[in-house]
Order: C-alpha cells, then sequence, then structure tokens
C-alpha cells in the first residue's frame, strides 16, 4: 500500500515530452549551472529533470573582462561573454563525466552569424548524451550589424529553419525578453519549426558606480536575472500560452527561487522550469522546488501536475 | 565538498574600525577549511531578497568546531550580517576554494594589508603547528584598523607578526613593503604569501619578480555564486590567455601568471 503511494507521488511529476522522459518539470538554466560537474559535488544532478549547459559555441571564447557582474536589488546584471571552451571541447572533455548522471541534457547553442550557429547545431545533433537544444538567440548578430538574433523575426525564422533541417533533436528557442512583442518572434520560431520555446533570457539593465561615476561592468550593460524579473516572464509565457495553448510546450524561466514562483510560471503555461540565478544563492534550490511541487500537487489533490499548466488562463486543457 | 549549512551564531561582535568578528558552529566546514579557504554567507532570510547574493569571506580561524570571520561592513551584505545575534541561525555555504599555498618551501613571509590579514591568518597558524619556519606582515592604515590585533595577541603570535601603520600609531610607521626586500631575501627558498587590497597585492607582485621570490596572492572577487557555477568571478591567466574563476581555479594564485 505504501510502496503503491510512493508511486504514485513520484508519478504526479513524471512527463514525457518531445518524446523524451522526464522525472520531473525541474531544469536548470543556461549559464547559472556552468556545465553541471561543480554542482555535482553539492549534490547529486541525477535528481533534476533536466541540466541545460551553459552556452556553446564552435571555437572558444575568452569572454568579457572583469567586471562581469554586479548585485542590482532584487536582481543582478552579467555581461559574462559566452566564455565556453567550444563544443567539441566540451564533447571531449566534459560531456564524458556529465553523461554518467541520469538526467536529461540539453546544450545551449549560439553563434556570432549563422554558419557558427548551424555548424554547432550539426556537431551537437551527432553527439551521444545531449538530449535536446536550446537556441541562444539573445546574441548580438556581427553579420547585421550587431543586432541580436533574437530580436528580428526574419533573421529568426531563417536561423530556426535552416537549423530544424539539420536535426532531428528536439530544439528549443531561448526567446529574449528585449522586444515590443513577444509574440512576433515567438511566431517566427513556430512557424520555422521549432519543438518548444523558452521563456524568458535576460533583461538589458545597467548599473553604474556613483563613486567613480561610470558604469560598473566592463561592458557597460549587461543582463538582468533573479526575482525582479519573474512577473515579466511570468507575463511574457502568459501571452505566448494566450495564443498556442498547449500546441507549443513552453519552458519558463526567470525569477524563480520558491514553489510559488515556479507555480506562477506553470499556471501561466510553462510546462517546465527553468532555475537560473536562484542556484548561485540558494543552490539546493531546484530541489526544494522538486519536493515542492510535489506536496503541492498532492495537496491539491491533481492526479499530475500537468493539470495545472495553463490553469490561470482557466481553459480546458485535454 | 562544499555543503550549505544553516549555523549557529556563537559570537557576533563590533571589534574597531570598521570590522566585525562572527563565530560560527560550524563542524562540517571547520573539517574541510584549508589556508584560505572562505565561506559564502547570506546575512537574510530565505525569502528576503535583497540584499541577492552571498558574500564571500575567508576562514580566519578554526577553533574545535568553530569558525571564526573578520569582516569589515561596507554596504548592505555586511550590514545585514551585523543584525544577526547570537543563538540565531545563518546560511554558510564552505569550504569554498579549490587551489592553496604551497607546501613545500622552507620559509614563508605573509604580507597581509587591512582585513586581507585574515585571509593568512590560518595559514599563518598551520605553518606554526607544522614548525615551519616565516615571518608575517600586518600593514593598516590606522591604528584602528588593527582589527586581528587582539586574536594575535590571544594566539601567541606577537611575536611572529610585524605591525605596520601607515601613520605611525602603532607599530612601525609605512607601508608592508618598507623592509619586504630585506625580509624575504633573509632565508633560502622562499615564498611570499599575500592578501590585502588590490593596489598592495600588486605592489608586493612586482617586488617579489623584481627579486626573483615567487609569490602567491589570495584574491578577492566579485562573486555571485562562489562555487563555480556563474563564472562571474574570473582573472586573467596571462600564461594561458584565459580568463580563469577566482572561486574555483583559485583563490590562490601564483602572481607571475595572473593579470592582477
Ligand atoms: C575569497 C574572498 C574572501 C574574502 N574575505 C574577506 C574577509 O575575510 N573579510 C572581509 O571583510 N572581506 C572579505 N572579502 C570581501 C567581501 O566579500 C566584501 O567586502 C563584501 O562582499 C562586501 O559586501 P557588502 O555587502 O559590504 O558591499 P556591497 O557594496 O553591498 O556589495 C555589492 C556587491 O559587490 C561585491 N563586493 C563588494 N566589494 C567586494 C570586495 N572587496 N570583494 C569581493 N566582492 C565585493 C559584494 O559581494 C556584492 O556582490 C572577501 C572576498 C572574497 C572574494
Ligand atoms: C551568469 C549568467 C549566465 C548566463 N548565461 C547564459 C547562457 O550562456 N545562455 C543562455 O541562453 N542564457 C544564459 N543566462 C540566462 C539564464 O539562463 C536565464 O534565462 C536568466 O538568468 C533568467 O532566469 P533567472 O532569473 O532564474 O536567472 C545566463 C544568466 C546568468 C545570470
Ligand atoms: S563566483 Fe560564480 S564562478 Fe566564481
Amino acid at each position: 500500500m505504501k510502496t503503491e503511494m510512493e508511486n504514485n507521488e513520484k508519478k504526479v511529476l513524471e512527463y514525457e515530452l518531445f518524446g523524451l522522459k522526464f522525472k520531473n518539470p525541474v531544469w536548470t538554466a543556461s549559464g547559472c549551472f556552468s556545465y553541471g560537474l561543480e554542482v555535482a559535488r553539492l549534490y547529486d544532478i541525477s535528481q533534476l529533470g533536466c541540466v541545460v549547459i551553459k552556452g556553446l559555441s564552435l571555437k572558444p571564447r575568452k569572454g568579457n573582462p572583469p567586471e562581469r557582474i554586479v548585485e542590482t536589488p532584487a536582481g543582478m546584471l552579467n555581461s559574462i561573454g559566452l566564455q565556453n571552451p567550444g563544443v567539441e571541447k566540451f564533447a571531449e572533455e566534459i560531456l564524458p563525466e556529465l553523461k554518467k548522471y541520469d538526467t536529461k541534457i540539453f546544450a545551449n547553442v549560439f553563434g556570432e552569424d549563422e554558419e557558427e550557429y548551424l555548424a554547432v547545431a550539426e556537431f551537437l545533433d551527432k553527439t551521444d548524451g545531449v538530449h535536446g537544444l536550446e537556441l541562444n538567440v539573445s546574441c548580438p548578430n556581427v553579420k547585421k550589424g550587431g543586432i541580436a538574433f533574437g530580436s528580428d523575426p526574419e533573421t529568426l525564422y531563417n536561423l530556426v529553419s535552416k537549423m530544424r533541417k539539420l536535426t532531428k533533436k528536439p530544439l528549443l528557442v531561448k526567446l529574449s525578453p528585449n522586444v515590443t512583442n513577444i509574440l512576433d518572434t515567438a511566431d517566427a520560431c513556430v512557424e520555422a519549426g521549432a519543438d518548444g520555446l523558452v521563456l524568458i533570457n535576460t533583461l538589458l539593465g545597467m548599473a553604474i558606480d556613483v563613486e567613480k561615476e561610470e558604469p560598473i561592468l566592463a561592458t557597460k550593460t549587461g543582463g538582468l536575472s533573479g526575482p525582479a524579473i519573474l512577473p515579466v516572464a511570468v507575463r511574457m509565457i502568459y501571452q505566448v500560452y494566450e495564443k498556442y495553448g498547449s500546441e507549443v510546450p513552453i519552458i519558463g524561466v526567470g525569477g524563480i527561487t520558491t514553489t510559488q514562483d515556479a507555480l506562477q510560471h506553470i499556471l501561466a503555461g510553462a510546462v517546465a522550469v527553468q532555475i537560473g540565478t536562484a542556484n548561485f544563492y540558494d543552490p539546493y534550490a531546484p530541489l526544494k522546488i522538486i519536493e515542492g511541487l510535489k506536496s503541492h500537487v498532492l495537496k491539491k489533490e491533481y492526479e499530475h501536475y500537468l493539470r495545472l499548466v495553463g490553469k490561470a488562463h482557466k481553459l480546458k486543457i485535454k | 565538498m562544499a555543503l550549505d549549512i544553516k549555523c549557529e551564531i556563537v559570537e557576533n561582535r563590533f571589534i574597531s574600525g570598521i570590522t566585525w568578528l562572527l563565530r560560527l558552529k560550524a563542524p562540517e566546514i571547520a573539517k574541510e577549511a584549508k589556508p584560505a579557504s572562505f565561506v559564502m554567507i547570506r546575512g537574510v532570510e530565505d525569502y528576503q531578497y535583497d540584499p541577492l547574493l552571498r558574500r564571500a569571506f575567508a576562514i580566519a580561524d578554526i577553533d574545535g568546531d568553530d569558525i571564526l570571520i573578520f569582516y569589515d561592513v561596507y554596504g548592505k551584505g555586511t550590514k545585514a550580517i551585523t543584525e544577526k545575534k547570537a543563538g540565531e541561525t545563518i546560511s554558510v555555504l564552505g569550504a569554498l576554494g579549490n587551489n592553496f599555498f604551497p607546501e613545500d618551501y622552507d620559509h614563508y613571509v605573509l604580507v597581509g594589508g587591512g582585513i586581507g590579514f585574515a585571509g593568512l591568518s590560518l595559514l599563518m597558524k598551520d605553518l606554526k603547528q607544522k614548525g615551519k619556519s616565516f615571518t608575517a606582515i600586518y600593514g593598516v592604515r590606522r591604528k584602528e584598523q588593527l582589527s586581528m590585533l587582539d586574536w594575535i595577541k590571544e594566539n601567541g603570535f606577537e611575536n611572529d607578526v610585524i605591525i605596520y601603520t601607515e601613520d605611525g600609531s602603532y607599530g612601525k610607521k609605512g607601508l608592508v613593503t618598507e623592509d619586504l626586500e630585506k625580509i624575504a631575501t633573509k632565508h633560502h627558498n622562499t615564498m611570499l604569501a599575500v592578501c590585502g587590497p588590490h593596489g598592495m597585492m600588486k605592489a608586493v607582485a612586482n617586488l617579489a619578480k623584481e627579486i626573483d621570490i615567487p609569490c602567491y596572492v589570495s584574491l578577492e572577487s566579485r562573486m555571485a555564486c562562489g562555487f563555480g557555477i556563474c563564472i562571474g568571478c574570473v582573472v586573467k591567466d596571462t600564461e594561458k590567455d584565459s580568463y580563469v574563476r577566482v572561486c574555483y581555479e583559485g583563490p590562490v594564485f601564483d602572481a607571475s601568471k595572473i593579470e592582477l
């Protein structure tokens, strides 16, 4: 009797998406978990639904000079500059270790131009142990005068459709919130054949040192993350879900520290959530949220957490 | 293996200048800590988001199950810690850092500037326990900033530490570099261990280069996580021409191999 109950308890968070079986809907966000191995020294990362690794480019990237981070009210700015060892070195040196953990691994993909994006995706498509791709389109497009890929629907459409042809692995696009209308870029990705959308990346911001009378970050501006951006993420998820419903899976990210925060994302329409900045100040946050979601679903007497997805819209979910 | 623990505060009191002393019951961390190990502390409740990030502090001493931290109070993170009372708990992540001072030298010259001395005090204790030969230098601007003076006396290091104040209000008058060349070249197979303000570390590292003596610095930098996952705390590794994490590849570095 008890084991049956325990089994049911476990099952309330299990789900299948993009043909993959996830243990639970709690993922870790790219750039906020390195490549997972540092955290594996703190706890068993097999408990996570999915690990989205730090962004990978084709060639190694040095990243930006310091200062790279600054604390802001209920948040932080970062301008890491996508420092990474390059996709080949990742596959050779890091992935074999990471693969040992029983969780899903999604790779965050980016490039300075379309060719680089596609080359990374092509490489990862053939890389065993990487279950899916998350396209980071918040980077400046060098060939287009530095306008971010993610802010121009046409550029985005071209990129995503070309990438779609390159890979059969689940292809998610992580949208930038630094746009006038999130539906424009969301539409472009859906039309181009993306399997799902990840909302949201960081918001562009700046902090100034009033003693030195200059911006604190070496790059002047940086991406805002943390609790401060929670309502922005929830609103954007709500907007996209309102249009597409359960047709287009949404992965929510932005400002989640607690189970309550994660529930807001889910009720707005996210089928899974990613934990980012919270890992820095509360390393066990993802584990607490897994437990918290389970208790919430049981307390509310739902047979499965999927019942909650998009519920704030008062729509009937299939 | 680092742990995130709610530690009981044994003592949290003002010492002098802007420095406070925090004594925490942290047996797991005490067991793992090495000289230059540090912890990340969050002085507010879990549901409070401003200040958001933890603050980094060196483990200045280990006393049985307790760890001691000497902290200077500047902004909202450190102010929040001062409001915590003995008997309450506080969130501590540690012991952190993966690279420490080399152990194979015959003589050590420790150079601590201001609160940076708290980054060397555990090394000093360790050297003494191992019967190794060392000289320690502790420099500040004014007498009130000698916040570790009582600790030095209570722990019997009075004769091991040369004290400098810039204004001459205590000990010798001048900067830590004043007699450093003489001190550092006195013994064979000597290394310098340095922790303090950026300008001071740079000055000592430059001198070390001139007189060709190995120099190891325990660095500070803005940290969001302290355990390697944000890549925010970097310093330039001039050998590899890449950025390395102070919290993970450090906090101790060979000064000749990084951009100070
Ligand atoms: C490995 C390491 C060991 C340290 N050991 C000690 C110690 O033993 N005693 C001590 O008093 N201080 C130590 N520091 C410095 C200490 O972390 C900062 O003084 C403290 O973070 C300032 O926080 P605040 O809330 O007072 O300032 P705020 O101005 O509110 O800080 C804003 C942000 O800037 C960061 N920041 C500001 N100044 C520094 C600095 N000097 N170094 C790193 N980050 C900074 C903060 O962490 C925070 O994220 C250490 C730093 C590091 C990296
Ligand atoms: C230090 C840092 C590095 C990040 N690096 C990446 C990255 O490489 N690729 C990416 O798509 N997003 C990156 N992000 C954005 C996060 O994945 C996430 O979308 C954002 O931080 C919002 O979530 P949060 O509020 O939970 O942190 C980074 C965020 C931070 C704070
Ligand atoms: S502080 Fe996050 S990597 Fe060092």
